[in-house]
């Protein structure tokens, strides 16, 4: 009897021996674990970097986009305005060669019996140019002004007595402003 | 960050873009055109770029044209009892553009991408770079006109390689180039062409025709 005690409780000792160890073996696991839960952490902090650096990739794009975008609206208003200032440009650019032949018709000679037709004509061209100054258009003027390229493009340069240098002394083809913009400068020659 | 603006410094005209939304813009000039002649005129100490720099020209002989003829060499411009370098005029026409895509865009520009022909040599594109620093640009990249040409066209978002020919012709110069498109990346394989034929040339044959029919018709 007490033999078999005993045998139970070295059994008993041995058990706890063995749980003991097993534990000492878990501590040893815990030891091992530590380790991954570093590159765990790692991992997290290079993923938190990334996440950082995305969004300040992203916030600069952002104000990137949103400075684009109040360049933009200026502009399309700035266009809008220009739309509405200029909003005939389109129409008087496409009425420039008839008014081109106006003026070559009427050079023209003209003999009894065109006469009253000629007269005609020119009342035409006063209303139609009438018309288009209403709408803020004027002749560019050139004869004895002086040349100034922002508004005249020589074409041909002479030498006159008659003249200053650097003045304007035929006009070849007409120009047109559309109130304060050059809508064609016109075609002139030059005195040297 | 600044924008950057890319420039198509041609012989007779110059051009100027930016991305806008994903896209490349031309920015109109303030004549409201798309190109602006690469024209440089200076009297009594005054400086003229573009259309009017054109207009004057035949009453200014001191209008310069066509500088981009001389890039890289050491021929000089004098003008005013002042020598100028090819470098030195094609800076005034980069501040031109500059400026008025600064209007458009609305802040100031200080980076450049700066287009030359393929067949431009090291001491062309470097002149080509200078020419920009005088102006206030950081040239951020010289790139191939064939190149930008084919990039505008869309051709390198297609995954597939490519051998494609560009024709480039010009108001004073024709150019053609052979590239291979592959992994995104460019090569010239060949480039030749005709420096002396343009548009400008189409406009002369013309006149001469239209000339020769007048003689014709009134018998001279």
């Amino acid at each position: 009897m007490v033999d078999k005690n005993i045998e139970d409780v070295e059994e008993k000792v041995e058990e706890v021996e063995e749980v003991m160890e097993s534990k000492q073996d878990d501590n040893v696991k815990e030891d091992e674990v530590r380790p991954e839960q570093a590159a765990d952490y790692e991992k997290l902090q290079g993923e938190l970097e990334k996440a950082k650096k995305e969004k300040e990739d992203l916030y600069e794009r952002l104000l990137r986009l949103q400075a684009e975008y109040d360049n933009f609206k200026r502009r399309s208003q700035k266009e809008k305005q220009d739309a509405r200032k200029y909003q005939s440009q389109d129409l008087v650019t496409e009425l420039l060669p008839a008014l081109d032949n106006f003026e070559r018709a009427l050079q023209a000679e003209t003999t009894e019996h065109t006469a009253s037709f000629v007269e005609g004509m020119l009342m035409i061209q006063r209303q139609l140019m009438d018309a288009l100054t209403s709408q803020g258009v004027s002749t560019i003027e050139t004869v004895g002004e002086k040349f100034d390229p922002n508004i005249h493009h020589a074409v041909m340069q002479v030498e006159s007595e008659e003249y200053e240098t650097d003045t304007v002394v035929e006009e070849l083809q007409r120009g047109y402003l559309l109130k304060d913009k050059v809508i064609r400068p016109a075609m002139v020659k030059v005195n040297k | 960050m600044s924008k950057i603006i890319g420039i198509d410094l041609g012989t007779t005209n110059s051009c100027v873009a930016v991305m806008e939304g994903g896209e490349a813009v031309v920015i109109p000039n303030p004549e409201g055109n798309r190109t602006t002649p690469s024209v440089v005129a200076f009297k009594n100490g005054e400086r003229q770029v573009g259309e009017v720099a054109k207009r004057q020209a035949i009453t200014n002989p001191n209008t310069i044209q066509s500088i981009k003829r001389h890039m890289g060499t050491d021929y000089k411009e004098n003008v005013e009892d002042k020598d100028y370098t090819p470098q030195e005029i094609s800076a005034i026409i980069l501040q031109h553009l500059k400026s008025y895509a600064e209007d458009y865009i609305g802040e100031k520009v200080e980076k450049a991408v700066i287009t030359v022909p393929a067949y431009f040599n090291d001491a062309q594109r470097q002149a080509t770079r200078d020419a920009g620093l005088i102006a206030g640009l950081e040239v951020e990249r010289i790139i191939n006109e064939p190149t930008a040409a084919a990039l505008a066209y869309g051709i390198d978002k297609s995954d597939q390689d490519h051998t494609i020919l560009v024709f480039d012709l010009g108001g004073g110069t024709f150019d053609v180039s052979i590239l291979d498109i592959g992994d995104g990346t460019f090569e010239v394989i060949a480039t030749a062409g005709d420096n002396s034929l343009g548009g400008d040339d189409f406009d002369q044959v013309i006149i001469n025709h239209m000339v020769q029919e007048f003689k014709k018709e009134k018998r001279y």
